[in-house]
C-alpha cells in the first residue's frame, strides 16, 4: 500500500518535470476557426453592468473562483496554462467581427495612422447642435449631440486644469488601437463655440443627487461651467461619433454572447483579448473592461452580424479621467489585496520606486512615464479575467502588435490628438517609443523572437529562412547573433545540434534526411538564439515541416514557440 | 496503514482527471466537426459544444473547490448585486440629498464609538457666523448605554476674535466597569456601577493665531452613580466600600482653562505637526465641601514624517487631581487609564488613581492610497502609562520607588482609515497583560 501511495506522489512530482521536456511530438495543426462574420439574427441588448459591481465581481468573485479552481491551479503550477482557441497553426488570429491584421500585416504609412477609422473631420460646427443625451455625473461632464448634418456624436470634456488631457489620450490610443487591428469608433478633437449649443426635446438628465429628471438650459450651462474655455472663448472636446449599426450594449471579457450565434469562442480564449494585455500595458489602458467595450449589429454587404469594438480611451496614456492618472495607476489593482496584505507584513519597509517619484511633466499629458515601467506587472483597475489567462504565446502576439509600430507611426498618432504645446507632444512620443522597446525587450527576452519563416527551395537542399524580431527592432546586433538548430524527423534526431551565426536561415541537407516508407513524413527544426555571447540560449521554437512526399515541395505545418 | 478501497479509487480517478486536464492543455483546442450541421445554426450550435470554457474532465477536478465556495460565492454575489442596486438607485446620494440641505450646510451623518454606541448627529453648519455649527447627537449601546448632546460651537463674537462653545450633554452608562483604584488593581476586582450624568457648558475661547486657542470653560454638572442593572458580575457596593462618589448624587460646578495648540498639516491624515492640550479646572461640590477638587492636565503629541508617508506619532500626556478643602474626589473623576485614548488593550477605567502618566508611539504607513484624497494606513503602536495616588510628589518622577514597577503597557495594531479632514473610521486590536481587546470607530 505505501507503494501504491509512492507511486501517485511520484506522478504528481513527475507531471511538471515532463512538462518541462517539451518534447518533439507528432503535430497536428489546429482546425481553422469559422469565420464569424456570417449573417445572424440581431441578438438582444444588453445594457452595460454596473461599474461598481463589475469591479466588485472582477475583483473578489471571479478571484475566488479561481483559486479554488482546482484545475487551473494544477496548469498554473505545472506551468502549462490553456491556450487560446482561435489561433492557427503559426500563433496568428485569423481576420474577425473581433480584430483585422492591420499594422502587423502590412505597415501603415504614418497617414494612415493619423487618420485612423475616421471618415471625415467630426461634427460640423458652422451649424447648431442639438443636445440629445447628457451625463451630468462625475468630474468631467458629457453629453450626445446631433450636428446639423444629422451626425451624432459623443462630446467628452478635459478635466479643468489639464486640457488636451483626456481628448489627446482618446484620439491617440483610439488610432493605436485601430491601427493594431481593434474596431474603435471614430474620435475626433474639435474645438466649438459653446454657443451653437441647443436643447433638445425630452432630454433625459440624472442630476449629481441621482434624481432623473428632463434637462433644462440652466443644467447645460452648468455642465458648460465645468469645462475649460479656451482664450479664444471655444471648448475644446473628444467627440466620438455613434458606432454604425445598431448597438447591442458592450461586451463581457468572460464567456460569449448566448444570443450570437457567431459568437462561439468564450472571450477568455481568444488571442486578441488575451494579448490586449500587452498593448494596454504599453498604452496604459488601466480600464480595461466590458463598460468600455460596444456590440453592435452591422451589415456588411449582404451579410448582418455583430462587430465588437473598443472605446472609452480616456483613461488611457497619461490620463486619469478626472486629472492625471494617479500614481498606483498601472501598478496596482483599485484594491489590491496582494499589495495591501504585503505592505502590511512589510511594516512599511518596502516602496516600490514608482511611489516614489511623483512627477507630472506636462499637464496635457498626465502621468505617463517608461522609467517604472514593468510591461509584465501592468494592473487594470479592477482585474481583467482575460488578461488573467494570458498565456506566453498570447503575449508574444502582443508584443509583435506592440512592436509593429514604428516610430514615425508613433509620432503621427501623436500629432491626431493635436497637442497645442510642441514638448508635450514629443514628450509623449518618446515614451510610447521607450515603452514600446522595454515591452519588446521583455517578451522577446522570454520566448524566441524568431518569426516570418519561408522554406526557400533549393536543387539540392532546402533552406529555412526567418526574421529575428529581436535584431530587427535593434535591440542587438545582427553579427552578435547565433542560432542553434536541429532536425527531427519523424520525431528522430538527424543528427548533432548545430549553430549558425549572423544569417536568417537554416540549410536542411535532404541527403541527411533518413526517408521511412511512411504514407506521412514530418520534419521538425528547432531552434534557439542568443544575442550576445554572455547569454544564455533562449527557449526552443520548433517548426514543423510537412514532408511527406520527396518530390513535391515542403509545407510548413505550424509552430510551437516555448518560453522560459 | 490500511487504506480504504475508496479512498485509492478517489486518488486514482484525481490523478487521471489531473492528467488529463493537463494533457488537454498542451496542444490547442482543435476544431469542431461540422458532419451533420444542415443549417448555419445547427453548425454554430455545434461549435458552442465543442468551444467550451472549460472540459468535462476541468470542470470534475474542480468540482470540491467549486462545493467549498459556493457558499462564499453567493454571498460575494448578493453583496455584489446590492453594490449594483445600490449604485444603480443613487440610493446613498438620494438618501444623502434627502437627510442634507441644498447647500450642504444642513444633514445628518452616522456615529459609531465603543462606549457610547451607535448613533445619529444632525449638523447645522453656518447657523449663527460663518464658523459656528450647531449639532444634536443621539446614541445608543448595549444594555440601554445611552447619549445625548446639542452643542453649538465656534460662535464668533468680537469680530472673530472671541468663540463661544456651549454645550448640554447627557448620558446614561448602566454597565460601566470598575477594578478599584491604584496601580496594582486586578482584573479580577471587577464591579459594575450605573451612572448617569447630565453636564451644561459654556466656553469662550480666544484665537491667539492661526494654531493656538486660550480658553475657560465654566460647567455646571449632575451625577448619579447607582447600581447596575447587569447581573453578570458583582456591583461596585458588593466588591468594594469607602469609594467617594459611590451611589451617591452630587452636583458640581467647575472652571477649567484651556490652552490648544495645533500645527497638524491635516487633521484626518497627518503626517507632520504637533498638538499640545493644557488644561486646568477647578471643582466645587454645590451645598457642601465633599467633592472638592482640582485637576490639571498636559497633552502632547507629535507627529514625525519618517519618509514616504510613513510617521511616527509620540504622545505623551499626564494628569493630576488633587484635593482641596477637605474635599474628596469622586472615583469617575480620577484620573484613569485604558481603552482607545490611553492604553490601548486594557478596558475603559482599568486603572484609576489621583495621578496619571502616559507615553505612546504609533508608527503609521499606508497600505492603500487608491482613493482620491483618502486612504487608509496601518499602524503599530505601544502605550504605556502608569496611575499613582502621588505620581508627581516633590521627591521627583525617577525616585518614586514603584514608577518603573507599577508601569503598564499596551501593544498592538490596526487600520485607519482617513480623508484630508477627517478620521473616517479606525479598528485596532491592543495587547495587555489582561490580553486582547478590539476597537472600532466610525466618522
Amino acid at each position: 500500500m505505501k507503494y501504491r501511495t509512492l507511486i501517485i506522489l511520484f506522478l504528481i512530482i513527475a507531471q511538471p518535470l515532463c512538462t518541462f521536456a517539451r518534447e518533439v511530438v507528432w503535430y497536428t495543426p489546429p482546425a481553422q476557426v469559422p469565420d464569424d462574420r456570417r449573417s445572424v439574427p440581431k441578438p438582444k441588448f444588453c445594457a452595460a453592468p454596473n461599474d461598481f459591481a463589475s469591479g466588485f465581481e472582477n475583483q473578489f468573485i471571479k478571484q475566488g473562483d479561481q483559486m479554488v479552481d482546482l484545475a487551473r491551479q494544477y496548469r498554473h503550477l505545472v506551468d502549462n496554462p490553456k491556450e487560446a482557441y482561435n489561433v492557427n497553426a503559426f500563433g496568428e488570429v485569423e481576420n474577425s467581427s473581433w480584430f483585422t491584421n492591420r499594422n502587423t500585416e502590412s505597415p501603415m504609412t504614418p497617414e494612415e495612422i493619423r487618420k485612423g477609422v475616421t471618415t471625415g473631420n467630426g461634427p460640423a460646427t458652422d451649424g447648431l447642435w442639438t443636445v440629445i443625451r447628457a451625463k451630468a455625473e462625475g468630474v468631467t461632464p458629457g453629453f450626445a449631440i446631433r450636428d446639423n448634418r444629422g451626425d451624432q456624436y459623443f462630446i467628452k470634456f478635459d478635466p479643468i486644469g489639464f486640457s488636451e488631457q483626456n481628448s489627446g489620450a482618446d484620439v491617440v490610443s483610439s488610432r493605436l488601437f485601430y491601427a493594431a487591428g481593434y474596431f474603435t469608433p471614430e474620435n475626433y478633437i474639435v474645438s466649438f463655440d459653446p454657443d451653437i449649443l441647443t436643447l433638445g426635446g425630452d432630454v433625459s438628465f440624472t442630476d449629481d443627487q441621482g434624481w432623473k429628471r428632463e434637462m433644462t438650459l440652466a443644467d447645460l450651462k452648468a455642465m458648460l461651467e465645468r469645462v475649460e474655455v479656451q482664450d479664444d472663448g471655444t471648448v475644446r472636446a473628444m467627440a466620438s461619433k455613434y458606432i454604425e449599426g445598431e448597438v447591442l450594449g458592450p461586451f463581457s471579457y468572460r464567456g460569449i454572447r448566448e444570443d450570437d450565434f457567431n459568437d462561439f469562442i468564450p472571450h477568455e480564449h481568444r488571442r486578441e483579448l488575451r494579448g490586449l494585455y500587452v498593448f494596454s500595458a504599453w498604452l496604459n489602458h488601466i480600464d480595461a473592461k466590458d463598460a468600455n467595450s460596444m456590440d453592435s449589429y452591422v451589415v456588411r454587404g449582404d451579410r448582418k452580424y455583430v462587430q465588437h469594438f473598443m472605446m472609452d480611451f480616456g483613461t488611457t496614456l497619461g490620463s486619469g479621467g478626472r486629472g492625471p492618472q494617479p500614481i498606483y495607476r498601472g501598478h496596482e489593482n483599485e484594491f489590491d489585496p496582494h499589495a495591501f496584505l504585503f505592505r502590511i507584513l512589510t511594516f512599511g519597509l518596502y516602496s516600490p520606486a514608482w511611489e516614489r517619484d511623483n512627477e507630472v511633466k506636462f499637464p496635457s499629458i498626465g502621468r505617463y512615464e517608461s522609467k517604472h515601467f514593468q510591461p509584465e506587472k501592468f494592473k487594470t483597475i479592477f482585474p481583467n479575467p482575460t488578461f488573467e489567462n494570458m498565456t506566453p504565446r498570447d503575449a508574444y502576439w502582443g508584443v509583435k502588435m506592440v512592436m509593429s509600430f514604428a516610430d514615425d507611426q508613433l509620432d503621427a498618432a501623436v500629432e491626431a490628438g493635436e497637442y497645442s504645446d510642441p514638448d508635450a507632444a514629443e514628450y509623449l512620443a518618446t515614451v510610447l517609443k521607450k515603452r514600446r522597446d522595454i515591452t519588446g525587450k521583455y517578451w522577446f527576452k522570454k520566448l524566441p523572437p524568431l518569426d516570418n519563416f519561408i522554406l526557400e527551395h533549393q536543387e539540392e537542399n532546402i533552406e529555412l529562412q526567418f526574421d529575428d524580431l529581436y535584431t530587427k527592432a535593434g535591440f542587438a546586433k545582427q553579427t552578435d547573433a547565433e542560432y542553434r538548430y536541429e532536425i527531427f524527423f519523424n520525431l528522430k534526431p538527424t543528427g548533432e545540434p548545430k549553430i549558425v551565426k549572423e544569417f536568417h536561415s537554416i540549410p536542411i541537407e535532404l541527403s541527411s534526411v533518413n526517408w521511412d516508407n511512411q504514407d506521412e513524413n514530418q520534419l521538425c527544426i528547432r531552434i534557439q538564439a542568443k544575442h550576445r555571447s554572455s547569454e544564455k540560449w533562449s527557449a526552443p521554437l520548433d517548426i514543423y515541416v510537412d514532408a511527406s512526399d520527396k518530390t513535391e515541395e515542403w509545407q510548413l505545418l505550424g509552430v510551437e514557440r516555448w518560453w522560459k | 496503514m490500511k487504506q480504504r478501497p475508496g479512498f485509492i479509487l478517489l486518488q486514482t480517478i484525481l490523478i487521471c482527471l489531473l492528467f488529463s486536464v493537463s494533457s488537454q492543455a498542451s496542444t490547442p483546442t482543435h476544431g469542431p466537426d461540422f458532419t451533420g450541421a444542415k443549417t448555419l445554426q445547427d453548425s454554430v450550435q455545434i461549435l458552442r459544444k465543442h468551444y467550451r470554457s472549460r472540459s468535462t474532465a476541468e470542470k470534475i477536478a474542480s468540482f470540491p473547490g467549486r462545493l467549498i465556495y459556493i457558499p462564499l460565492r453567493y454571498t460575494t454575489k448578493t453583496l455584489s448585486w446590492t453594490v449594483a442596486y445600490v449604485d444603480e438607485t443613487r440610493l446613498i446620494q438620494r438618501v444623502e440629498d434627502i437627510i442634507t440641505s441644498e447647500d450642504g450646510l444642513k444633514g445628518l451623518e452616522p456615529t459609531y464609538a465603543s462606549r457610547t454606541g451607535a448613533g445619529i448627529t444632525a449638523y447645522w453648519k453656518k447657523f449663527a457666523t460663518p464658523q459656528s455649527e450647531v449639532n444634536m447627537t443621539v446614541s445608543a449601546g448595549q444594555f440601554f448605554r445611552q447619549r445625548y448632546r446639542i452643542q453649538a460651537e465656534d460662535i464668533e463674537l468680537l469680530r472673530s476674535k472671541l468663540l463661544l462653545d456651549l454645550s448640554l450633554n447627557y448620558h446614561m452608562y448602566p454597565n460601566e466597569r470598575f477594578y478599584g483604584v491604584g496601580a496594582n488593581s486586578e482584573k479580577s476586582g471587577l464591579s459594575l456601577y450605573s451612572i448617569e450624568q447630565s453636564k451644561f457648558s459654556g466656553a469662550f475661547s480666544f484665537q491667539i493665531n492661526k494654531y493656538s486657542k486660550l480658553g475657560i470653560k465654566p460647567e455646571y454638572e449632575v451625577s448619579n452613580v447607582m447600581e447596575s442593572p447587569d447581573t453578570a458580575h458583582p456591583t461596585m457596593v458588593e466588591m468594594y466600600t469607602n469609594i467617594p462618589g459611590m451611589t451617591v448624587k452630587s452636583k458640581l460646578v467647575s472652571v477649567g482653562f484651556e490652552l490648544g495648540v495645533d500645527t497638524r498639516d491635516h487633521p484626518g491624515r497627518t503626517t507632520s505637526g504637533k498638538t499640545m492640550d493644557i488644561s486646568y479646572g477647578f471643582y466645587k461640590n454645590l451645598g457642601d465641601t465633599r467633592y472638592n477638587f482640582q485637576k490639571a492636565n498636559i497633552d502632547l503629541t507629535h507627529t514625525q514624517h519618517i519618509i514616504h508617508r510613513r510617521t511616527l506619532v509620540l504622545r505623551i500626556a499626564g494628569e493630576m487631581t488633587r484635593e482641596y478643602d477637605n474635599g474628596t474626589i469622586p472615583f469617575y473623576y480620577l484620573s484613569e487609564l485604558g481603552s482607545t485614548e490611553t492604553i490601548r488593550g486594557f478596558e475603559r477605567g482599568r486603572l484609576r488613581d489621583r495621578d496619571m502618566m502616559l507615553v505612546s508611539a504609533e508608527y503609521r504607513y499606508p497600505v492603500w492610497r487608491n482613493w482620491e484624497r483618502a486612504g487608509a494606513d496601518f499602524f503599530l503602536f505601544m502605550d504605556a502609562g502608569q496611575v499613582s495616588h502621588d505620581l508627581y510628589s516633590s521627591k521627583g518622577l525617577l525616585e518614586n520607588s514603584s514608577f518603573f514597577k507599577d508601569f503598564r503597557q499596551g501593544f498592538g495594531f490596526g487600520l485607519r482609515v482617513w480623508n484630508e479632514d477627517d478620521l473616517l473610521f479606525r479598528t485596532m486590536a491592543g495587547w495587555s497583560k489582561d490580553g486582547w481587546r478590539l476597537y472600532l470607530t466610525l466618522n
